[in-house]
């Protein structure tokens, strides 16, 4: 399964998707990444075991994101591979979901409180 | 680096989505056969996973199974993706660059197709030739 939910101390939830993430890999974590978007408030994003991801992974991340945004929440990317982040940025999705590098910088994006 | 033409691979699928999801491992396959750097390959499959869903979800009516036929060449340090599909003509080129959304709330999943074309590929071609829509992209490497 290329997605793995974890819900952490202060409310936040890592998600950590996995391997491919093309149109079968897209297909497993959309339900998922909806009920993230649904039902959680401070996400990260995990990207960095993510090998491929192009159009239809992004739109799953980017629905989930919106989702979660509209409710007042916050979501952050955390580390994508070269090529994935080359995807993301070429689409300008990062402007719109901050992307980071750092897993204490990640958690302090989306729930202060932790820091 | 001119080398000796190889003949093209082809890959002929259906719009259902089993189907589709062939593309990667025979691009993978392609790939390797042509020697393709790992780079140019990726750009190759993010760009076939855009160009081939767009005909799978707009070039059929809904419902309906439709062919799509994918072909990859290489030579002289340029490897070229053409995809047709037998749907309306519908060139790809001739469409704008749709603006960035200014905020998350504002952003449509998808409709990155032309900004991806536009970065991963050095020249890209349309053809409605035999009633169907051919679009050929290259890269070099």
């Amino acid at each position: 399964m290329p997605i793995v939910i974890e819900d952490l101390d202060g409310g936040v939830t890592k998600v950590i998707l996995s391997g491919r993430i093309d149109i079968a890999g897209a297909a497993e974590i959309d339900m998922p990444m909806s009920i993230v978007g649904g039902s959680r408030r401070a996400v990260v994003v995990d990207l960095s075991g993510v090998d491929f991801m192009a159009s239809l992974g992004l739109r799953s991340v980017v629905l989930s994101g919106k989702a979660i945004m509209n409710k007042g929440g916050k979501v952050v990317l955390l580390s994508p591979q070269p090529g994935v982040l080359e995807v993301i940025t070429t689409s300008g999705i990062d402007e719109l979901i901050p992307v980071y590098d750092d897993l204490v910088a990640a958690l302090a994006a989306v729930s202060p409180s932790l820091v | 680096m001119a080398g000796p033409e190889r003949a093209p691979e082809t890959l002929r699928i259906t719009t259902e989505l089993a189907d589709l999801a062939r593309l990667y491992p025979w691009l993978d396959e392609a790939g390797a056969r042509f020697s393709l750097p790992k780079k140019v390959l990726h750009a190759m499959q993010v760009v076939a996973e855009e160009v081939v869903m767009n005909a799978a979800m707009h070039a059929y009516a809904p419902g309906s199974r439709g062919e799509i036929t994918v072909r990859v060449s290489a030579q002289d340090g340029v490897a070229a993706l053409v995809v047709e599909d037998a749907g309306p003509a519908f060139d790809p080129v001739a469409a704008a660059v749709k603006p960035p959304a200014k905020t998350l709330a504002e952003a449509k999943p998808g409709g990155h197709g032309l900004r991806f074309l536009k970065h991963y590929c050095q020249d890209i071609s349309y053809l409605r030739t035999h009633d169907l829509n051919q679009l050929t992209l290259r890269f070099p490497y």
